[in-house]
């Protein structure tokens, strides 16, 4: 057992806290053992999870390359194993036909580095918790849930994390993140409705370029 | 389907490698004595807790680089939880002391950030005094903000003059934006050659919306010699990196080939690397 000190907020079920749960799960999943009788398809699923947490696990042991670069490694990880137009185009619901084709391309592009961004800065905080992969659940539609549970430093009460996995080709991708129940596809979809209500779909990539524009930090 | 849950607990030694960085910060206490380098290799171990620590009472004293490096922990929630109005506090006193850097950031939260509200007027003013002290980000965001009416009144030169003084600088996205105002003739003359020179500069730096404005030149000729390898080279550097135009743009100039010259554009697509 693993046992750390770790970022006790980062394991807070605040929605915003989802990225370094994300982060955490990647890391902690590596190394659970393989599954043992499930369907062909469930099996599959979870070893795709568990595939990408061994390449996320390779790009964060680097310690030879700056933060900067390893969660530049990591977009391109991330990029593969997320369905980002998928997601993209989910969270602005109807306002994606109301788009132009060329706001259509801006927008996906930007959410699409802006949830890379978000998700690989969040690697902070993941050591010290466990993890366990819990059972995966074929709901016989499209999508596999593959249940994860994390157990947190202070032995805390652990987090349900599911990932919603759905087939795509020879491959799968991550369609969904849930914690506790709660979605981050739902919280993001929420979160886009206010701000296009208020600014409109122009305001929203707006908003996408000019957080993606700030800079990081300075070494010195 | 099995009902009972499968428990899988960690046992693997690789864990143990992120185990230094946690235990650092549970023994950390709640302010660190520790100089500005020290937080900056905590934070690039990922241990943005004892970075914090360490930033904050430089940051108090009037360190600048600490004052800007917090607010970024805040507006990131690295290692705290996400606080953008209080990224732009830290921000603003390092702005005040004319860091570059904080400028720029600080206006990008006004511009669209803090609790989701505009304030054009500080956008503008932080924006333009980062401009000013020479950092291309600003200079290019700044000229996008003239050219789209964003906050201050639409003005082409103003725009174009500010892009053009970040694209002069070597950045990317600039360069690729003054090959679309000389392209489109955009407070100055219609201009295919220099619009042709400005996208091949951002293309060779990997953006791969420049690649594929250059590929399209090629394979037109338009502001450069008409050249279908160029242009098959181009477009599938952009096409590798997802764009989506550039990958119907790479399939018609595949049909314009032979299988050989096809193979020689793909060895130097193999071997490219981004200035």
């Amino acid at each position: 057992m693993i046992i750390g000190g770790g970022n006790g907020n980062v394991l807070g079920v605040r929605l915003r806290r989802f990225p370094g749960l994300i982060a955490v799960a990647l890391v902690g999943a590596v190394v659970a053992l393989p599954a043992p009788a499930l369907g062909a398809g469930d099996a599959e699923a979870e070893k795709f999870i568990l595939a990408l947490a061994d390449q996320a696990l390779e790009v964060l042991r680097d310690d030879t390359t700056t933060l900067e670069e390893r969660e530049a490694r990591l977009h391109v990880l991330l990029r593969n194993g997320f369905a980002l137009e998928v997601i993209g185009r989910y969270v602005v619901g109807r306002h994606w036909r109301k788009m132009s084709p060329v706001q259509q391309s801006d927008y996906q592009n930007l959410f699409s580095q802006w949830t890379l961004k978000t998700y690989s800065g969040r690697l902070g905080g993941y050591s010290g918790q466990t993890f366990e992969v819990v059972k995966t659940v074929n709901t016989g539609k499209k999508d596999i849930f593959v249940r994860t549970r994390m157990h947190q430093a202070d032995h805390g009460k652990p987090i349900a994390v599911d990932w919603r996995v759905r087939k795509n080709g020879d491959s799968y991708v991550i369609i969904d993140v849930v914690v506790e129940g709660i979605s981050m596809l739902v919280t993001q979809k929420a979160e886009f409705a206010a701000l296009l209500k208020k600014h409109g779909i122009e305001g929203l990539i707006e908003m996408l370029r000019a957080r993606l524009s700030k800079l990081p930090v300075v070494a010195g | 389907m099995k009902a009972q849950p499968l428990l899988r607990p960690i046992t693997g030694a690789v864990m143990v490698l992120w185990l230094a960085a946690g235990l650092v910060s549970a023994l950390a206490p709640a302010a660190l004595g520790g100089t500005f380098e020290e937080g900056h290799a905590a934070y690039q171990r990922t241990d943005f807790e004892t970075a914090r620590k360490i930033w904050e009472p430089l940051a108090e004293a009037g360190d600048a680089r600490a004052q800007y490096n917090l607010g970024i922990l805040y507006d990131e929630g690295r290692g705290v939880e996400a606080d953008k109005a209080k990224a732009a506090q830290w921000w603003l006193k390092a702005a005040e002391q004319d860091m570059p850097e904080a400028l720029h950031n600080l206006a990008s939260s006004y511009l669209f950030g803090i609790e989701e509200d505009y304030d054009h007027d500080q956008a503008v003013g932080w924006m333009t005094r980062a401009a000013e002290i020479g950092l291309a980000r600003s200079q290019y965001t700044l000229g996008k903000m003239y050219l789209h009416d964003h906050g201050v009144p639409q003005d082409d030169a103003k725009a174009r003059m500010w892009i053009e003084k970040a694209a002069l600088q070597g950045f990317a996205k600039a360069q690729y934006n003054m090959g679309k105002l000389s392209r489109d003739g955009v407070a100055g003359e219609v201009d295919k050659k220099a619009a042709a020179r400005w996208f091949l500069m951002a293309a060779k730096q990997g953006y791969a919306k420049a690649q594929n404005h250059i590929g399209v030149r090629y394979a037109r000729g338009e502001g450069v010699d008409k050249d279908d390898r160029e242009a098959l080279f181009w477009v599938t550097l952009a096409a590798r990196q997802g764009h989506k135009e550039a990958e119907k743009n790479r399939k018609t100039q595949l049909d314009k080939l032979s299988d050989q010259e096809i193979a020689e554009v793909m060895a130097r697509v193999e071997a490219w690397k981004s200035e």
